[in-house]
């Protein structure tokens, strides 16, 4: 049955519409394209572990403790927070208090646990792209990712570049993209001082850039 | 910028447009004035109405689970009278909520008449009572529905069912806002987030960009509103070159509206930054103002609710074209007393009354009552008759709302409820009609404000609507 639907020719269909279809079938009923699909917040944090290497695939075993921020306020806080990265478990092994839910998964419309909830909102505000610009774990995790790419000597900037579109959005990066990346990697190099040599080995570089790439729309969003 | 980048970002719609204000540019919509529609330009760039407007914004208070009208604004000495009587001695009771239809209950509260126009307010609202001269009290409000998350979909967004547009959505539709640096559209959760969700505060079919952004109480309203890099040029150069990807993206993928809208958040989040710890600082607020709002209270719940009355003002000042504020969170949630009025109206009351009468004030004091329409509603009342001993059932057949502010005549009182106050009899009055009015004195005819979706242009108010025009100055 799943073999027949993602076989079929609706599923495959590309998520571009064509202003006619927009205009005869706007809510799309008749699926002529595909909708687009934001990932939804367990997803986002699963999918930058996995990426930044530290996920943790083991399955069951006990609840990581949540990991509480100045933010998460109010009676019955826990004494001691969990680490930052839920121990790179996944998400569904994370604890889930009540009152002490994460802003990220709440930015990204995982339901308050106060009762059941039929169907998730899927919302597009602003406090996400602030997560995603701001939040601690990401910064952290592009760091963990940019730690593993230092060590990769075999290849060069641009290389490495398309090493990380690759893991990030499951395609090549362009030539575009290459030569931006490129310039924005020396021109960070040039304000921080490294010389070219030091480049390839400079963890805060990498991140920084490891950064923007987990900010790109098409991490975000499935086309 | 060059041309030919000014022209290849033209080509992307509003995403294309968004990231003109990350290169430093200001967006050149922020001279121009109608635009035809969303598409053509930052989706909150201030648009021309109609007709000259009244209200530059609203601020609706609303009144989570639903005030007795016969406690509050619409007394009826009868009940006093008939106490303990059978209700269906007097009146077709209808069916209610909880079936448990008691006698006859009088108000527990004395009304006293207030100001020049000797409005009748009940002393739950003391406060509120003292500024009777800037209302206008609809007494004969009706809903469509007698049951909490229906209720609150009608009210807030016209249509009894989830996922249509809130109308804090279309109105920064219709009219964008003044501050391109902030949401149009905020809600200050005050600790309650009303029956039926975040869907009250949903853009619907609209485009992303109008939903509500909700800020919390306290110093910090919004999550990682600081930014993590250790100077702001850092940060900078990390937005160009996520902006330039953005552009290719746009220009491989055409008309992506859920992703269109996500750029122009970056964009917004990014002036959040600077914008949300300015406007959240009190530091430049007197303890005078502050104790108007009943900030120095001995109730948490009115302080809490009274620095979220001086946030909606703070807002106002800066342009902010919609702000909804939920109630707080007292021991006694929502305005619901299905058991206990007494304690738990005079709970809720003691939250909101001094803060919603300082806001009244401030507003005035400062000008901007007169451009800023107030609106104090629940989504339903509640029966004049007892359920069980001491609470009061839903009513949907009449309440009292009050709107003030620009281009509401003060001290008017208008419709009536029969003499239990159970039913609207005289000026009927619906949500559609509160809508309309709403964006009429905005500047926009109810009839004209549309979106094309699923083959019709549908409206904020359906097909249905008058502006209440007895309230008007």
């Amino acid at each position: 049955m799943l073999r027949e639907i993602l076989l079929s020719e609706t599923f495959r269909r590309s998520t571009q519409s064509s202003p006619q279809a927009r205009e005869r079938d706007p809510e799309n009923l008749l699926l002529s394209h595909y909708p687009v699909r934001r990932l939804e917040a367990e997803a986002i944090r699963d999918a930058i572990l996995a990426i930044s290497g530290r996920l943790d695939t083991t399955m069951y075993g006990e609840a990581v403790p949540t990991h509480l921020t100045e933010f998460m306020n109010g009676p019955g806080r826990p004494e001691e927070s969990g680490p930052l990265d839920g121990a790179g478990r996944r998400t569904v092994y994370l604890e889930v208090r009540r009152n002490f839910v994460s802003p990220m998964m709440l930015a990204f419309d995982r339901p308050i646990p106060f009762s059941t909830f039929g169907a998730r909102n899927t919302t597009n505000v602003p406090a996400q792209s602030l997560a995603m610009l701001n939040d601690p774990f990401i910064a952290e995790q592009a760091r963990v990712w940019a730690g593993a790419i230092v060590t990769i000597h075999h290849l060069d900037i641009v290389g490495r570049i398309q090493y990380i579109y690759r893991k990030a959005l499951s395609r090549s990066a362009s030539p575009e993209d290459i030569a931006d990346g490129f310039a924005y990697l020396e021109t960070e190099a040039r304000r921080r001082k490294l010389d070219p040599a030091a480049m390839l080995d400079d963890v805060n570089l990498w991140a920084a850039y490891c950064h923007v790439v987990f900010n790109h729309k098409d991490f975000l969003y499935l086309f | 910028m060059t041309r030919r980048d000014m022209l290849s970002l033209c080509r992307n719609g509003f995403g294309g447009i968004a990231l003109m204000g990350l290169m430093g540019t200001a967006p050149f919509g922020r001279m121009l004035g109608p635009l035809s529609s969303s598409s053509d330009s930052g989706p909150l760039l201030p648009r021309v109405p109609h007709r000259v407007p009244k209200a530059r914004s609203v601020i609706f208070l609303y009144m989570d689970g639903g005030v007795s009208q016969v406690d509050s604004f619409d007394p009826k000495p009868r009940l006093s009278r008939e106490h303990g009587q059978n209700p269906r001695d007097k009146f077709t009771v209808d069916a209610t909520q909880f079936d448990d239809v008691g006698t006859i209950m009088q108000s527990p509260w004395q009304f006293r008449r207030y100001g020049e126009s000797g409005i009748a307010v009940s002393d739950l609202f003391p406060h509120v009572g003292a500024c009777a001269d800037d209302l206008a009290v609809v007494r004969s409000m009706v809903a469509d529905f007698p049951e909490h998350t229906n209720a609150n979909y009608f009210l807030h967004t016209g249509v009894g069912i989830q996922g249509r547009p809130s109308m804090g959505a279309w109105v920064t539709y219709g009219l964008g806002s003044e501050n391109q640096d902030l949401p149009g559209y905020v809600v200050l959760d005050g600790g309650l987030i009303p029956s039926g969700g975040l869907d009250n505060f949903n853009n619907g079919f609209l485009p992303a960009s109008y939903q509500a952004s909700i800020f919390r109480t306290g110093d910090q309203p919004l999550a990682n509103i600081t930014p993590l890099e250790e100077s702001s040029d850092i940060q900078h150069r990390k937005m160009s070159l996520m902006r330039r990807a953005d552009e290719r993206l746009l220009g491989r993928m055409g008309h992506v509206e859920e992703v269109e809208s996500t750029i122009a958040n970056y964009e917004l989040a990014f002036r959040m930054q600077a914008s949300v710890p300015e406007l959240t600082n009190f530091a430049g607020e007197t303890e005078a103002t502050k104790r108007l709002y009943g900030m120095d209270s001995s109730d948490p719940h009115t302080r809490s609710y009274g620095a979220q009355c001086l946030l909606a003002r703070r807002l106002v000042e800066r342009g902010v074209r919609f702000i909804e504020l939920t109630c707080p969170r007292v021991e006694t949630p929502r305005w619901d007393q299905h058991a206990n009025l007494k304690d738990g109206h005079e709970r809720n009351a003691r939250a909101v009354d001094q803060p919603i009468a300082g806001l009244l004030r401030d507003l005035k004091a400062r000008g901007l009552l007169e451009e800023t329409l107030v609106i104090w509603a629940g989504e339903f009342g509640r029966t004049p008759f007892a359920q069980g001993v001491d609470g009061r059932d839903h009513n949907p057949s009449a309440f009292s709302i009050w709107l003030a502010g620009a281009g509401i005549r003060g001290g008017t009182v208008y419709g009536s409820t029969d003499e239990y106050g159970y039913r609207a009899v005289e000026n009927i009055t619906t949500i559609h009609d509160l809508h309309a009015t709403m964006l009429y004195l905005l500047g926009m005819d109810h009839d004209r404000l549309t979106f094309r979706f699923s083959g019709r242009d549908i409206r904020l108010t359906d097909v249905k609507g008058n502006v209440i025009t007895n309230i008007l100055a």
